[in-house]
């Protein structure tokens, strides 16, 4: 266990900060510096905007002790906490493995999780998704010692668990309906262990509601849960299909394998097991927004399953259902073909994860390429109190982290029920770039491809205003088999309407 | 018996020239004061207290300030004209001073005899009496602006210096202090040309002033200067009869560039190529020093608004923008790093102040009007109580260029020049443009998410505390309130 796990942190914690936050890290390391009482990132971050803020409140520990007045500092304790728990979870897993069914699947399932490119690419990042992940794998051991032991303890702690969870992220609310149907299932709820796991639960959420009136951010989070539920779809239908399918590797199908097994077997650990999986990813898959990350709390499962797929012992069991004896040589042959995936796993980890990850342009993904570099030169070269705007809300967020500067984005939507209630909408741009309100343009290419539209919006500004050019960010491109030079971002100088 | 040798008298006679030479000419401080650029912009009929009355720390309304609105003319001795006292009437009513909810209003009258009543040989109580006078809305005179109307000049007042001891130099209207800017002093509002007998404030006479001002200077000492005119239109100067007279709303842009109304800068083309669109303020900020093209920006730079002066009935947030736009250029050139902004108004446009104007002389000072010194090297959110006035500035630009003054025993001669407002020992300010959101410097928007943070710590310790506490208490024998079931499932 402590070399899967030191692995684990290797990999989540290897050259953590090469490069620079990407939006979602921004604003979420900005609110959990806000928190921490960072004066300056106050000004841009508010501390209630969509999600409860657990993660945010464990990333301002280290904030609180550090301080924030060095961007490194933030940069690193930022992913630090999130790498960790990340790490934390493959530990975890390995309990839960051994718990439910053996010490060589705790091994397995912990070790491919270790080496998974997804949970790694998504451990590196500031989300609250691999917490959420930790505190689901957390409450799974709990709930298993409680079906074991019948102890109430463990009701107890699956409160706690679950409602960190939801403090993690609302979504953390999708272990209920694991946890009464298993329970329902092995027929094993009373009332007694029912409330129990209630007081845990809304001790452990208590924050949530009591900082939210306290802040008196409630009539926020109710536009908050009307935008969300409101929101269109933004991927297809067979998004994750296609977009995760790469980033699980050959776990995928060993998991769809043991997935098919374990229902052939339908044990109590088996049933728990693809409710975990089932559940989350079902809700995931018809919810109408999805991300990349959202379906983390579920990589764990995938590779449990896959584990299954390779513990001996069960899978003699299986053989001798259907031959009646084992040849000594699929002992072996599972062995080698372990080995085999597991190598090739650390290969595609190390080649597409942490070291390729430079020239990785893509945001939710990784960090991204120049924001350090641009959030410098805004630093050094715009006056404190300039105005920004910007084609999206991407953009907005990294000008405010490392710029410092308000930021505004084209994009966001002037229908409160239509935009993210953290965002503010951006009243007749035309009116306020030439009045001067707003002094710098900034358009980048990320935005720019996702929102054609609000690009040549943005772009028709730089051209009415006589937008002057000050500074570019430059990246690299993966095109025609070679790396090409790209503009990643622009920043112009517009003098309103006085200056044309 | 004290032997005086050549060796103590040459330094002695070097070092008295020197310091006289100081008081008379104002030498250059060039060589220590990291100052080469001058912006000069005059924006219209405010008073200090109409703007900044409630800013923390400021020479303000005074609490419990009341004015009577029925009052009655007395005698008064050693009082200039009109040499009346204003006494309450006893059925008077009293008004509070208040903040106006619009940020446009009519235009107060505010010619010379009103602000003179309203002075009341300086008892400053006489405003109502003297906008009655005019039948002038009583409520709309005795307003104030605060914060939340004017964020951004506000703002700079925290980064920079605000002057609060600023006087208009002319107790009359716009032309007569707009001379004063330029000339340091007034020009009879009379000759060929104008009205007789007319009391007329802003009739140039048609051949146009015969006034000496500082642009002259500055030419002969080949400083380079330009006065920029927002929305400028060359053919509106003296030899426009309507301008020329004061009869219409063209009339504005002379009286606020009184270049305009001298001959030589009509017709020198020289001169005249000086006075400019405003659009190339920004042009010139972009330009480098020594660029070939235009010279880059200006050593002196005045600034002639138009319809964004916040005089009434122009909103006054136009009037912020249009400064914003100013400073926003400045500080992101390279030019701001040695430059002073110096933000002032023309009149007291007929709103309350409760500082009387000293009398310096016949015409002057008017009423206090606010004034901001915006520089890197400006003292940051500093109040600066020394005395000044228009030909402050002009005693600035005379003692930064080495130029003598244009009135050595009149009033720039004898004006305190900002140097109070600076503090050119400490590193220079970054440049902060005003952002609005006014109160922000020594604010913390802190407290509220200390608070939050607790309540997550708090709760989180407490949860895990209690998991810890009842696994141990469990631990430790058959007494824990944790009752064990003993189901075995698997």
């Amino acid at each position: 266990m402590i070399l899967v796990t030191l692995l684990a942190a290797l990999l989540r914690f290897w050259n953590l900060t090469s490069l620079g936050y990407n939006s979602d890290e921004a604003v979420y390391a900005g609110q959990a510096a806000t928190l921490s009482g960072d004066p300056l990132r106050s000004q841009f971050f508010s501390v209630f905007r969509a999600h409860p803020l657990l993660i945010a409140f464990l990333i301002s520990i280290p904030y609180r002790i550090f301080g924030t007045t060095q961007v490194s500092v933030i940069e690193f304790w930022g992913r630090a906490v999130v790498a960790g728990s990340g790490t934390l979870t493959v530990s975890a897993l390995y309990i839960l493995a051994k718990v439910m069914y053996s010490k060589k699947a705790a091994v397995i399932s912990s070790l491919l999780l270790a080496l998974l490119p997804y949970h790694i690419l998504v451990s590196r990042q500031v989300l609250l998704d691999v917490g959420l992940g930790f505190f689901f794998v957390v409450t799974l051991i709990f709930l298993v010692k409680f079906a074991k032991t019948g102890n109430l303890i463990w009701a107890f702690g699956i409160g706690i668990s679950t409602g960190f969870a939801v403090l993690s992220k609302e979504v953390g609310i999708l272990l209920v309906p694991i946890i009464l149907i298993f329970l329902k299932l092995r027929n094993f709820l009373t009332l007694r262990s029912f409330l129990v796991m209630v007081g845990g639960f809304f001790l452990a959420i208590a924050p949530y509601p009591l900082a939210t009136l306290q802040g008196g951010a409630s009539g926020r989070l109710l536009y908050v849960f009307q935008w969300q539920v409101s929101r269109p779809p933004n991927h297809t239908w067979l998004f994750y299909l296609f977009t995760l399918l790469p980033y699980f590797y050959l776990v995928a199908a060993l998991g769809v394998l043991g997935g098919l097994l374990a229902l052939r077997r339908r044990t109590p650990s088996d049933i728990l097991t693809l409710l975990w999986l089932a559940i989350p990813a079902a809700f995931f898959q018809f919810w109408t927004v999805k991300g990349f990350h959202y379906m983390i709390p579920v990589a764990p499962a995938v590779c449990l399953l896959a584990a299954r797929f390779f513990d001996v012992n069960w899978a003699r069991s299986f053989h001798v259902q259907l031959s009646r004896s084992v040849s000594p040589g699929t002992s072996r042959v599972f062995t080698t073909l372990l080995v085999l995936i597991t190598a090739s796993t650390l290969f595609i980890t190390y080649t597409n994860v942490v070291a390729a990850s430079q020239t990785t342009p893509l945001a939710g993904l990784s960090g991204l390429q120049g924001t350090r570099e641009l959030g410098r030169w805004i630093v050094a070269n715009v006056p404190e109190g300039s105005v920004f705007l910007t084609i999206g809300p991407t953009m907005a967020n990294i000008i405010q982290f490392y710029g410092n500067r308000q930021a505004y984005a084209l994009s966001i939507s002037l229908n409160p029920i239509r935009r993210n209630p953290s965002y503010p909408a951006v009243y007749n741009p035309d009116y306020q770039i030439a009045n001067g309100y707003i002094q710098y343009l900034a358009w980048d290419a990320y935005s720019g491809t996702r929102s054609p539209f609000f690009s040549g919006k943005l772009n028709s500004y730089i051209d009415r205003y006589h937008g002057k050019l000050l500074y570019t960010v430059y990246g690299t491109h993966r095109a025609g088999g070679g790396i090409v030079p790209v503009d990643l971002v622009r920043i112009y100088r517009v003098y309103g309407k006085l200056g044309t | 018996m004290i032997r005086i040798t050549k060796g103590v008298l040459v330094p002695s006679i070097t070092l008295f020239v020197i310091t006289l030479s100081l008081f008379t000419i104002r030498l250059p401080l060039a060589s220590s004061i990291p100052i080469s650029h001058v912006i000069v912009v005059m924006q219209e009929n405010r008073t200090f207290d109409h703007y900044f009355g409630t800013y923390p720390g400021a020479n303000g309304i005074p609490p419990g300030t009341r004015l009577a609105t029925k009052m009655i003319e007395g005698r008064a001795t050693g009082c200039g004209s009109p040499r009346r006292l204003l006494e309450p009437t006893s059925d008077t009513s009293w008004i509070a001073l208040h903040h106006l909810d619009t940020t446009r209003t009519p235009d107060p009258p505010h010619d010379e005899k009103t602000a003179r009543l309203a002075v009341d040989c300086g008892r400053v109580d006489g405003l109502i009496y003297a906008q009655d006078q005019k039948n002038f809305s009583v409520d709309i005179a005795t307003g104030y602006y605060d914060y939340l109307d004017i964020p951004y000049y506000w703002d700079l007042a925290q980064y920079y210096t605000l002057a609060d001891n600023f006087f208009s130099s002319h107790m009359g209207g716009s032309f007569q202090n707009h001379l004063f800017l330029y000339a340091a002093a007034d020009s009879p509002a009379s000759g060929p040309g104008c009205p007789s007998g007319t009391t007329q404030y802003s009739c140039i006479p048609s051949g146009g002033m015969d006034l000496k001002i500082i642009f002259d200077e500055l030419e002969s000492q080949g400083v380079p200067w330009k006065n920029y005119v927002q929305n400028y239109h060359p053919e509106i100067n003296y030899t426009l009869e309507s301008a020329r007279l004061g009869l219409d709303k063209l009339a504005s842009q002379l009286i606020w560039t009184p270049p305009l109304g001298i001959s030589r800068y009509v017709y020198d083309p020289n001169l005249n190529s000086k006075i400019q669109n405003l659009n190339n303020y920004f042009t010139d900020l972009n330009t480098p020093p020594n660029s070939t093209q235009s010279g880059g920006f200006p050593s002196v730079a005045f600034i002639s608004p138009s319809g964004q002066s916040e005089h009434p009935p122009g909103d006054i947030v136009l009037g912020q923008l249009f400064i914003v736009n100013l400073l926003s250029a400045l500080m992101t050139s390279q030019y701001w790093w040695n430059s002073v902004f110096i933000l002032t108004y023309d009149d007291w446009g007929g709103w309350y102040d409760h500082v009387a104007p000293p009398r310096i002389d016949s015409s002057g000072y008017g009423f206090r009007v606010p004034a901001l010194i915006i520089s890197p090297y400006a003292r940051s959110g500093y109040i600066d109580s020394t005395r000044y006035d228009f030909t402050s500035i002009l005693a600035t630009i005379e003692s930064l260029f080495g130029l003598p003054a244009l009135r050595p025993s009149g009033r720039d001669g004898s004006a305190n020049p900002l140097w109070n407002a600076f503090d050119f020992n400490s590193p220079p300010n970054a440049p902060v443009i005003p952002s609005g959101q006014y109160p922000q410097r020594g604010v913390s928007k802190t407290e509220s998410a200390f608070l939050v943070w607790l309540t997550y710590a708090g709760t989180f310790t407490v949860s895990i505390a209690l998991l810890f506490g009842a696994a141990f208490t469990r631990r430790r024998g058959a007494n824990s309130w944790f009752e064990s079931v003993q189901v075995q499932l698997f």
